[in-house]
C-alpha cells in the first residue's frame, strides 16, 4: 500500500493511522533524527531513547504539521526539543564515556582512510563542542539546512544561530588538527 | 597564518559541508522502527483529526444576515406609514414592543450562552488530538 506514495501521501496516509506509511517515513529519516539527538545527548542508550520518543510524538501530533516548512524541519524540530529535554532531566553519571566520540579519537593515530575515519574525527571534535552547538553544526553542515530553518528548527533567534555557528566553526577548525588533518582535506575533495 | 584562516567563509563552509556529509550520519538501529510501531501499539494512542465547526463560514454569515434583515424589518415595520403603504401584508413587527422581550434576562443569558457556545466550537474547531484506540 506504502509502497510506490511520494512523501506527502505517507503524512496523509500517517496521519489516517497507517502505521506502515509511518514506518516508511521513520526509514528516511531516523538517522537524521539519531544523529541529532545523539549529538544533544552523547549517549547510544538515550539518544536510542530519545529518537523513539521523537517518532512517538511526531505521529501523535501529525495533525499540527501544516505542510507550510518541510516535514524533516518539523520532525528535526521535535528531534532536537526531546533531546535537550532528555539532556536537562538526565540522572547523574548517565553518559557512555566508553562511547565518546573523544575515546575513539584518543585511539585513533592514524591518518585518515575512509568515511568511518572522517565520521570519528567530526564525532571526536563535536564531542568537545557545547551540545546546542554540535546540534547546529549538524543542521547547518550535515543537513545542509538555512540558518532560517535551523531557526525554525531550534527556536533560537537568527542571530544566536549565526553567532553560534561562527564559534562552533572556529571551534572545529581548531579541533581537526593532528595527522589526519590534510589527508581529510584531500579526502574529501577528491 | 594557518590555511584555513586564509581561505573565505565560504569556501571554509565548503569545506567543512563536504567533510561533514562524507561522514555521514550516524546509524540508528535497525529495528527502530518496529520499537516505534510497537510502542504506539501498545497503548492507545491519539491522532489528530480535522473537527469541523458546528457553524460553517457560510452559516455565520447567513445569521448575520438574518439578523440585519429581522432588525430592518422590525425598523420598517415601526413606522406607521411603511407598514401601512410599502408592507401592508406583513404583521406589524415593533421595534418597540421587540425590545422588551429581546432584553429580558432569560433571553440575554440564553444568547450569551449560545453566543458563547458558538464562539467555543470556533475556539476549539481547529486540527487536535482526540483519542483513538491503535
Amino acid at each position: 500500500m506504502a509502497g510506490h506514495m511520494h512523501e506527502d501521501e505517507l503524512i496523509d496516509a500517517a496521519r489516517k493511522g497507517d502505521q506502515q506509511a509511518y514506518a516508511r517515513l521513520m526509514r528516511s529519516y531516523k538517522h537524521m533524527v539519531y544523529t541529532v539527538c545523539m549529538r544533544v545527548l552523547r549517549n547510544r542508550e538515550e539518544a536510542e531513547e530519545a529518537t523513539q520518543d521523537s517518532f512517538v510524538k511526531a505521529f501523535r501530533n501529525l495533525g499540527t504539521y501544516q505542510g507550510g516548512a518541510r516535514f524533516s524541519t518539523w520532525l528535526y524540530s521535535i528531534a532536537y526539543r526531546t533531546a535537550l529535554s532528555a539532556l536537562r532531566t538526565r540522572r547523574p553519571g548517565a553518559v557512555d564515556l566508553d562511547a565518546t566520540p573523544e575515546r575513539a579519537l584518543a585511539d585513533t593515530t592514524s591518518p585518515v582512510g575512509h568515511a568511518q575515519d572522517l565520521g570519528m574525527m567530526v564525532e571526536a571534535a563535536l564531542a568537545r563542542m557545547p551540545a546546542e552547538d554540535a546540534a547546529l553544526m549538524t543542521f547547518f553542515y550535515l543537513q545542509d539546512r538555512s540558518v532560517e530553518e535551523i531557526v525554525t528548527i531550534t527556536g533560537l533567534s537568527v542571530s544566536n544561530v549565526k553567532v553560534r555557528l561562527h564559534r562552533a566553526r572556529k571551534r572545529m577548525l581548531e579541533l581537526v588538527t593532528g595527522p589526519w588533518k590534510e589527508e581529510a582535506w584531500t579526502l574529501i575533495n577528491d | 597564518m594557518d590555511a584555513d584562516q586564509r581561505l573565505t567563509d565560504d569556501a571554509l563552509d565548503g569545506r567543512l559541508r563536504a567533510l561533514f556529509q562524507a561522514a555521514g550520519p550516524l546509524h540508528a538501529a535497525d529495528d527502530l522502527e518496529a520499537r516505534v510501531l510497537a510502542r504506539l501499539s501498545a497503548a492507545p494512542v491519539r491522532t489528530s483529526v480535522v473537527a469541523q465547526p458546528l457553524m460553517s463560514r457560510n452559516a455565520w454569515v447567513g445569521a448575520v444576515i438574518a439578523l440585519l434583515a429581522l432588525w430592518s424589518l422590525s425598523t420598517v415595520t415601526s413606522s406607521p406609514d411603511m407598514a401601512s403603504t410599502v408592507l401592508p401584508e406583513l404583521p406589524a413587527l415593533r421595534w418597540d414592543t421587540l425590545l422588551p422581550v429581546l432584553t429580558t434576562p432569560w433571553t440575554l443569558m440564553a444568547l450569551s450562552t449560545g453566543a458563547l457556545l458558538l464562539l467555543l466550537d470556533a475556539v476549539l474547531s481547529r486540527p487536535r488530538p482526540a483519542p483513538r484506540t491503535a
